[in-house]
């Protein structure tokens, strides 16, 4: 069973709150050049499986703490 | 996996991985460059997601990865400095619902962006201690420690508003009953 965080009653506002400032963002329209790309995925060149592009999940992503 | 499906199901989360980058970066053309890089990326090695599997996961990976990536590249640079300025203008305490989120959005914006994004993961969107370690490459022990940590700070940057709240509500108090020549009861 997953671990799942137990709340008290600030951390309940404060999630409230991270909630609200989460969904007013994600209600935001994208920007137009987000929509564009979008729109010209098809033309971009896609890579053949040799390398690692930056930012690609590995099993080597630990972060320093 | 198909790419009209792939396509059709990254389009469906590019809101939700905007809001994400929102949280990392409290910046929206940061967030904007961020979205645009992580769709790049996810398009080009496509081969490399496992179909079945959590698409807006390996997303948020991505996303994620390409985040700290880059502040290691940039770590001269002064993070999000319209954004900072624009949330660091002082918003008086108000008991207004928008100038309150308007406070809790920048005192968000102070913590670590390790910390908010643990409160996100866990706070919005509902990940376990184990689902957050696993998108962020940490332990489960240093997921805890952010999450405490954020919510200690931001619990005592509440509190503290509340109180001014307070001293505000009492001053206010205090100068109607001078005006008027009365006495508080």
């Amino acid at each position: 069973m997953a671990n799942r965080p137990q709340n008290q009653p600030w951390d309940t506002l404060i999630d409230e709150n991270l909630k609200k400032v989460f969904v007013e963002d994600a209600n935001a329209d994208l920007p137009p050049h987000l929509m564009e790309l979008l729109d010209r995925l098809d033309k971009i060149p896609v890579a053949n499986g040799a390398g690692q592009a930056a930012g690609m999940p590995s099993h080597s992503q630990e972060e320093a703490e | 996996m198909d790419r009209q499906d792939a396509k059709a199901e990254l389009t469906s989360h590019m809101k939700v991985l905007r809001a994400f980058a929102m949280s990392l970066t409290r910046n929206d053309a940061a967030a904007d460059d961020l979205v645009q890089d992580t769709v790049l990326k996810a398009w080009t090695n496509l081969e490399k997601f496992q179909e079945g599997t959590n698409m807006r996961a390996w997303l948020f990976t991505i996303l994620r990865n390409t985040f700290y990536s880059n502040r290691r590249k940039a770590v001269r640079e002064v993070e999000d400095s319209s954004g900072a300025i624009t949330e660091s203008i002082s918003v008086k305490p108000a008991h207004d619902g928008r100038l309150q989120l308007a406070e809790f959005r920048r005192a968000l914006g102070e913590l670590p962006v390790e910390q908010r994004e643990i409160l996100t993961l866990i706070g919005v969107l509902q990940y376990s201690y184990e689902e957050a370690a696993d998108v962020c490459g940490v332990k489960v022990g240093t997921v805890k420690s952010r999450l405490n940590r954020g919510r200690e700070a931001l619990t005592l940057k509440m509190q503290m508003n509340s109180d001014d709240r307070m001293e505000l509500t009492d001053a206010a108090t205090h100068a109607v009953v001078a005006a008027s020549g009365g006495t508080a009861a």
